[in-house]
């Protein structure tokens, strides 16, 4: 496949609604992180996602190298391993931080607790004897 | 006996005044720390009125978070000893003698188990948790050798080791998980019997799917463990191993 094809493959309807796509997810990915809503390296990382998509756009031929650098014999196939690859790395990589949020919020909440145990400052004791306990 | 009973309760208000009344009337005179694990009843008045110390997590973190809270606190305070009994009034704390009295003989196990299935075995639950706690155990003694009868028993004596085991182990569940790793780094685990009352408040933490799932997942958790408990025990050698 030549550049040419690869243009017929991406037509200029489907570059425009790219670029416009692209452009305006990176309108709102630094908005966010302006307003502190998105944490500055996922921002980049986002960014980064639509600068590939403005690239791709502005130069379909781009996607018959990356297909030739992928293996794959179609441009659809190199976009849908990339993005298939990219969502993979991204889940991992949240799965990773989210098991790491988990651990540290589990760490936190029992320092609070035994901290609190600490600061009532009386020692742990048996239970009174309770009437209940002969109702039973 | 330098020990403490450890009670996890989430949302155990009808329950753990007739629980620590009970405990009361052994006259064991132990330390008892209730750990309430974010609970939105009067469960941690509740134990604070009964005259023993509340440990509490600000938001629900799961039983065996809760129970390793207790653990750390165990721990830190010196204790020997833990014993642990649920605060849903299943265990009958006239057993803890029976835990104590074979914690202390002359092999100084690890880790004491309550087991509902040794002895009378009498213990009725519904067949997909019957389905579960029997895999459960296929699986110790496929994983580790050792045939544990009842893993997911909550009623425990832990020795010092067995809790510092818990405490550095890379396992979410205290429960089978623990022990497959337990008896892979070397713990000493024994059984003793125990009756289990049924439950009169609360749901089970493991309903018909997980029952049966669970195993899996612990197969799964096991095989990754084995490698890091073999390397465990090379490191620790006889601190651990018996």
């Amino acid at each position: 496949m030549d550049p040419s094809s690869a243009e017929i493959f991406f037509g200029t309807h489907g570059r425009l609604t790219t670029i416009f796509l692209a452009a305006i997810g990176a309108w709102q990915v630094y908005r966010w992180v302006s307003r502190g809503r998105l944490g500055v390296s996922y921002g980049l990382v986002w960014l980064g996602v639509c600068l590939a998509l403005l690239v791709v756009a502005a130069f379909p031929a781009t996607l018959l190298w990356a297909g030739r650098l992928a293996g794959t014999r179609e441009p659809e196939g190199a976009m849908r391993l990339a993005g298939f690859v990219f969502v993979a790395a991204i889940l991992l990589h949240l799965s990773l931080k989210t098991s790491a949020l988990e651990r540290r919020l589990e760490e936190l909440v029992q320092a609070l607790a035994l901290r609190d145990a600490d600061l009532s400052g009386t020692e742990p004791r048996p239970p009174r004897p309770s009437p209940k306990s002969d109702e039973v | 006996m330098n020990a403490v009973v450890l009670i996890p309760a989430r949302n155990e208000e009808p329950t753990l005044g007739r629980v620590l009344g009970l405990l009361a009337d052994q006259k064991l005179g132990l330390p008892t720390v209730v750990i309430d694990d974010g609970s939105a009843d009067r469960t941690a008045e509740l134990a604070r009125a009964a005259g023993v110390r509340v440990v509490s997590h600000r938001i629900n973190l799961g039983y065996s978070r809760a129970l390793l809270t207790g653990l750390r606190f165990a721990l830190r305070s010196g204790f020997e000893y833990a014993l642990t009994l649920d605060g849903d009034g299943q265990h009958d704390p006239k057993y803890l003698a029976v835990l104590i009295e074979r914690a202390l003989q002359p092999d100084r196990p690890d880790l004491v188990l309550g087991s509902r299935f040794l002895g009378q075995g009498d213990y009725e639950t519904s067949l997909p948790r019957k389905v579960g706690m029997r895999g459960f155990s296929l699986l110790t003694r496929l994983m580790a050798g050792r045939r544990i009868y009842d893993t997911t028993s909550g009623f425990r004596c832990w020795a010092r080791r067995a809790m510092q085991l818990a405490v550095g182990a890379p396992v979410g569940d205290l429960h089978s998980e623990l022990i497959v790793y337990g008896l892979l780094s070397g713990l000493s685990v024994v059984e003793v019997p125990i009756r289990v009352g049924p439950r009169v408040h609360g749901r089970s933490m493991y309903d018909a799917l997980s029952s049966t799932l669970y195993p899996f997942k612990t197969l799964l958790v096991a095989v990754i463990l084995s490698r890091l408990a073999s390397r465990r025990r090379e490191v620790v050698g006889g601190s651990i191993e018996r």
